[in-house]
């Protein structure tokens, strides 16, 4: 058995994201980091298209790549002499290689672990996922999820009044 | 369609955030400043009203199909949300002015950040847990750095967000990992499924008991997640940092008690052994570093982080007498705390910091009743007989000792004898230094009262502490 | 009460935690009740004197403050049902008193005065803590009833300390009497009492005479059960309170302090008290810390009415003739010192009497010693107070023209507590009248020995007579002797100081115990406490662990400390770190 479309699609998303994502770590120009981010949430979105969640993919696509990247590039440009910042903080690189290492120990071991009990996760209730509609979504929002709902509008409110913390002048 | 909502429950926290807002609108319209303020004390007391009379009247339960529930457990930390608000906003008063913080931001952040922690008290699900972290702490990021024109408190803020943004990565990487597992982001439905899949899986929940015991850890500055504490409580406006060492540590420890006991209640082995060692290094940390510090809020702040470890021993026995020995403890500690915070706020006076040790000399004999408040806190800390801090420290260790913790009760009893030092040498400084400058001290009758308060609890609750401990017990029962 | 029911309150539990727990309770015997009636009694007296008498001091609030905080600690003391209540009532006390003795402390000699108390009582009060935590561990309880009725079956346990076995019963009655002979200035640590006279005289009279001091005794009459069960802990008290009463009363001898001639006396009516302990009559000797509080009371009371009037001065050398100025003080004064010495029908003859006649049952060899010691005392006693007297009152006056204008009767405010306690002095023991002299007479024996036990010994009339006459005989000795030194031959005070030119010089120096002391003890503890204690207090201890000059821990401090870099990359470094640590703890290891 070949491989199938749906197969080669997904590798090329996943490459999509993931590529650009070290872009993103590594670039030493601020302009190509944000560039490559635009990219890698392009295709978080895509990843979001196979998990049927289509709402979650174009909520994706609308805020961020229409807003928070948009936002991020304008940020840079009217940004006086950012070109010039091309240096990442001092971390040592001792410090980099042991932060490299301990994150792929923890992933191994998360792999390792997952591999080992996999019938649990076959066994699991979350198997079967329901397909949501819009409506069901925004019926969902307002019923059971009411409560996230508000408090995160709570929490935007917070983030609006802080920002004005920061932005207003000084009393006096 | 929909279910009918029982949002009386939800009655005391949306007093609270409706304060929040009415502070801020009011806050351009009046012109008397302190207004704000008092509104803000009358919503906490409405609130805290409501909340005990749904209480008293049976009101409790949950709503949301479990997502929020009103109980005994969060009606306790909520009354130590409250107590820390409350005594908060009436040490800021004064502060405040001498800071020139703009009063209707201030006030509406401090109602909003504990708003966020009776959210994730009362939280059942771990969606709303989050939010109620998220709102806590984007709140207490703002405060921190507040006063914008202060270094110290720009970069307090910004480690504070930084090191908050890192933790709740590692909160939100165990959450989903019990969703993985489990497929429910409700606390009771995580315990059932854990429970149903017996052994199976054990390793990988452990891991992700592990995420949650590090996220929460970073909130209640346990050893190694309490690096951000002294740098971020020395930066902060000292009123803050008063609010933050008291009620967001109380609120984290409930959510950790929540998390811990309702949902992973079938590790529980397995998490005392994580917090064991964690508990005794957080109090040699703190312990030992509070001996080097000049500066009295971030002596404080290492005096905090010791406390937590002591707090966090109340979790290894996994009973609900050891339990309630914890919160007993939380509240006995967050009294005492707010006590000494308010006599660090009116040693900030024009001019003077008054946060350096040294600036406490001679305090004896410029304000003998300030000076004497402040060794009865300082004694408390230390857990001196019998003032309350011995009473809650007692009751922690025996509930170890009795669970067989011999040894580690050893050590924190040998690391609390060595935090006598540093408090004490608050009382050294004010009563056998002379002062450098010949300065007055004037009290603000708003902190009078806090004072008053504080130090008469500290007194009492030594002397009757059944009552306290009775509350306790009571408030876990249901 | 009257039925010899004891009355016992629990107030409230203060901790519970599984087995433990300890209560705030009280408890109301007859033998509280007796200690109840002496503070009660003196300290309201004595607070009515202090209005008149602290007029005018810059610290009047305060000292008031602090008398009430003292009589709800002895109250507390007293009242006390467990062993963790008295000591915190025994710490209290002597919290209070060192504040007291330091009461002014601009003067030198009065802060020095108070140190010295807080540290000779350190050395008993460290055995007393030793013997509460050596109670509990043995009785597994700390309440009275508890620890009484487990006496007997702990009789018979040892306890090893550096190899040796030592009789359980006996160590924990050795380390609580300790304790007591801190508190109540018994031959060695005796030496604070005299220098606590830097207190205001009202403080002298209620805690250096009445009350705080005789807690020791009070201490071991509670602990009877305790205490019968071993010999040797009984013969030490025995020893030591005769001893502490010749010894103090050959001091009280040459003193020309007035104060210090009570204080010693108070130290030599203290170790009658043990004596009475110690030979097992124990409602002997709380029958004479009754009598001798309202007597010695009386004492104290009356000489800070001389001192009031002198001015301050209290050089029995320099006054004299005092009787025509001060009639009241005089009256009441003579009264006190009749008691005192023993004169038949007044409150101490009784209570003296009942003492020397139990020392003389308690055996054929070492009760006569006692018994001898103690009528050798009696008549010191009967000497050293009228000399006092005489030197006090009688002959002409020989101070400076301008202390004799101001000479005065003290105010009522001040005479009249002088003659409310004379009336105790004269009749509080008529509560005790021997049977001897009167049918149904020991009234107070009686009443105490539901608490107390009667004394073991019976003796022959004869001989009770013979020991009665022999100390009223000893007491008019004394007072004759005075007469003759004071009176008749006022240079033969002189001539026999000069004659015995060694002794007197001992004497003077209180056998140079506080020289003794300076040299063995004081010195090196001072030198330590200016490296621990003071240190301590000055700071120097705590910044010297701060800037870790040689400590350990200061050095791990700082250390530590690098690793609070400031940096926000580092932070997160420790956290993630800290995180895996805890996973491979669990995975790997």
């Amino acid at each position: 058995m070949g491989i199938e479309m749906k197969e080669v699609v997904f590798i090329v998303v996943a490459l999509l994201t993931v590529v650009p994502c070290l872009i993103v770590a590594f670039s030493r120009n601020i302009l190509y980091s944000a560039f490559s981010l635009f990219f890698t949430l392009l295709g978080t979105s895509g990843l979001y298209f196979f998990l049927d969640a289509e709402f979650l993919a174009i909520a994706q696509v609308v805020v961020y790549i229409g807003g928070v990247t948009v936002l991020l590039l304008f940020a840079i440009l009217l940004t006086k002499n950012i070109q010039e910042i091309k240096e990442t903080n001092a971390l040592s690189m001792k410090r980099a290689y042991f932060a490299g290492a301990s994150s792929f120990i923890l992933l191994a071991s998360l792999i390792f672990l997952a591999v080992k009990e996999w019938k649990f996760f076959e066994a699991g209730p979350g198997t079967d996922y329901p397909f949501l509609t819009l409506n069901q979504l925004g019926e969902l929002m307002l019923n059971k999820y009411l409560l996230p709902f508000e408090a995160a509008s709570i929490l935007l409110l917070v983030v609006l009044i802080g920002s004005l913390v920061i932005a207003k002048r000084a009393v006096k | 369609m929909f279910e009918t909502i029982n949002m009386k429950i939800l009655l005391p926290e949306l007093i609270l955030i409706c304060t929040g807002l009415a502070v801020i609108l009011l806050d351009l319209v009046l012109r008397k400043k302190e207004t704000v303020a008092f509104i803000g004390v009358a919503g906490a007391l409405l609130s805290a009203y409501y909340n005990f009379s749904l209480m008293s009247l049976g009101w409790s339960g949950a709503v949301f199909q479990n997502m929020f529930v009103l109980d005994g457990y969060s009606s306790f930390f909520k009354l130590i949300f409250y107590i820390s608000l409350i005594i908060t906003i009436f040490i800021s008063l004064n502060y405040i002015k001498t800071e020139r913080v703009s009063s209707g931001e201030y006030y509406s952040l401090l109602l909003f950040s504990a708003s966020g922690m009776m959210i994730m008290a009362g939280a059942a699900d771990f969606m709303v847990l989050y939010l109620g972290i998220e709102l806590m702490s984007l709140s207490l990021y703002i405060l921190a750095g507040i006063m914008r024109e202060r270094r110290t408190s720009n970069e307090a803020a910004i480690k504070y967000f930084f090191l908050g943004a890192f933790s709740s990565a590692f909160l939100l990487f165990g959450i989903s990992l019990t969703y993985g597992l489990t497929g429910t982001t409700s606390i009771i439905e995580v315990a059932e499924a854990l429970n149903r899949l017996g052994p199976a899986g054990r390793n990988i929940t452990l891991i992700a008991v592990i995420f949650f015991v590090t996220a929460f850890g970073f909130k209640v500055a346990l050893v190694p997640f309490h690096m951000w504490a002294p740098d971020v409580y020395e930066g902060a406006p000292t009123s803050v940092t008063a609010f933050m060492s008291t009620g967001p540590k109380a609120a984290a420890f409930a959510v950790m008690g929540r998390v811990l006991f309702y949902a992973f209640g079938a590790l529980q082995l397995q998490w005392s052994a994580i917090i064991e060692p964690l508990s005794i290094v957080t109090i040699a940390v703190g312990s030992i570093l509070a001996l080097s510090q000049t500066n009295i809020k971030r002596m404080l702040a290492y005096s905090a982080i010791a406390h937590a470890g002591y707090a966090s021993i109340g979790f290894l026995p996994g009973t609900q007498e050891a339990f309630a020995a914890m919160i007993n403890y939380l509240m006995i500690y967050i009294i005492v705390n707010l006590g000494a915070f308010a006599v660090v706020v009116i040693m900030r006076r024009e001019g003077i910091m008054g946060e350096e040790l040294s600036d406490y000399s001679g305090l004896a004999k410029k304000n003998p009743l300030v000076a004497f408040l402040m060794l009865i806190f300082m004694f408390s800390l230390t857990g001196i007989p019998p003032l309350a801090g011995f009473i809650g420290k007692f009751y922690i260790f025996m509930g170890a000792v009795e669970a067989g913790y011999t040894k580690l009760v050893i050590a924190a009893v040998i690391f609390s004898a060595v935090s006598a030092f540093f408090y004490l040498r608050v009382v050294v400084y004010m009563y056998m230094k002379e002062a450098a400058e010949p300065s007055v001290l004037i009290v603000p009758h708003s902190v009078k009262l806090v004072l008053a308060f504080t130090s008469i609890m500290a007194i009492l609750l030594g002397i009757f502490p059944s009552v306290l401990l009775d509350f306790a017990r009571a408030s876990l029962l249901g | 009460m009257r039925d010899g029911d004891a009355i016992r309150i629990d107030i409230y539990r203060w901790i519970v935690s599984g087995n433990f727990s300890v209560s705030i309770g009280i408890l109301i015997d007859r033998l509280s009740s007796v200690m109840l009636i002496v503070v009660t009694s003196i300290s309201s007296l004595v607070f009515i004197y202090s209005i008149g008498y602290m007029h005018g001091d810059k610290g009047y609030a305060r000292f008031f403050s602090y008398l009430s905080l003292f009589v709800f600690s002895m109250l507390m003391l007293v009242l006390a049902d467990n062993f963790l209540l008295l000591y915190f009532g025994w710490e209290a006390v002597g919290l209070c008193s060192y504040l007291l003795i330091g009461f002014w402390f601009e003067k030198k000699s009065a802060a020095d005065a108070g140190k010295k108390a807080f540290i000779v009582n350190r050395f008993g009060d460290f055995g007393f803590g030793l013997g509460v935590i050596l109670i509990f561990l043995t009785f597994g309880s700390l309440e009275y009833m508890k620890v009484f009725s487990g006496a007997g079956a702990a009789l018979g346990q040892t306890v090893n300390i550096f190899g040796h076995e030592v009789d359980t019963i006996t160590l924990i009655c050795l380390l609580l009497f300790c304790g007591a002979m801190g508190k109540s200035a018994q031959v060695p640590l005796h030496v604070w009492l005299p220098d606590a006279m830097e207190g205001p005289t009202p403080v002298s009279a209620l805690i250096h005479a009445a009350t705080m001091v005789t807690a020791g005794v009070y201490l071991v009459a509670r602990c009877n059960p305790l205490f019968s069960l071993s010999s040797t802990a009984m013969t030490t008290v025995a020893v030591v309170g005769g001893t502490t009463a010749v010894f103090a009363a050959t001091i009280g001898l040459v003193q020309n302090d007035i104060k210090r001639v009570i204080a010693y006396s108070t130290v030599s009516q203290l170790g009658y008290m043990f004596l009475a302990l110690g030979v097992g009559a124990y409602s002997a000797g709380i029958f004479h810390l009754y009598t001798h509080a309202y007597f010695k009371a009386l004492l104290f009371l009356g000489s800070g009415s001389v001192i009031h009037a002198m001015n301050n001065e209290m050089n029995m050398q320099k006054m004299g003739g005092l009787k025509k100025y001060m009639p009241v003080t005089y009256a009441t004064f003579m009264i006190a010192s009749l008691s005192i010495s023993g004169i038949p029908g007044l409150a101490g003859f009784f209570s003296k009497d009942e003492i020397l006649w139990r020392a003389y049952l308690a055996g054929e060899g070492s009760g006569r010693i006692l018994w001898m010691l103690a009528t050798a005392a009696a008549f010191m006693t009967a000497f050293y107070s009228f000399r006092l007297i005489f030197l006090t009152f009688h002959g002409s006056f020989r101070g400076s023209a301008e202390q004799e204008h101001h000479l005065h009767e003290s105010p009522a405010v001040m005479t009249v507590p002088l003659m409310i306690l004379a009336v105790g002095a004269l009749a509080a023991g008529w509560v005790g009248i021997p049977p001897l002299l009167l049918e149904h007479g020991d009234r107070i024996g009686e009443f105490l020995a539901p608490v107390l036990g009667h004394p073991a010994g019976e003796g022959l009339h004869s001989e009770e007579m013979m020991v009665m006459g022999v100390s009223v005989l000893v007491s008019l000795a004394g007072i004759l002797a005075a007469v003759i030194f004071y009176i008749k031959k006022r240079d033969l005070p002189e001539r026999t100081a000069s004659a015995f030119k060694p002794v007197y010089t001992m004497l003077y120096n209180k056998y140079w115990a506080d020289e003794l002391y300076e040299k063995i003890l004081v010195s090196p503890v001072l030198r330590m406490s200016d490296k621990v204690f003071l240190g301590f207090f000055d700071g120097r201890l705590i910044e010297g662990i701060v800037n870790g000059i040689p400590s350990f821990i200061g050095s791990f401090s700082r250390g530590l400390r690098k690793m609070q870099t400031g940096l926000i990359s580092s932070y997160a470094f420790m956290m993630a770190a800290g995180m895996l640590i805890i996973l491979g703890m669990f995975f790997f290891f």
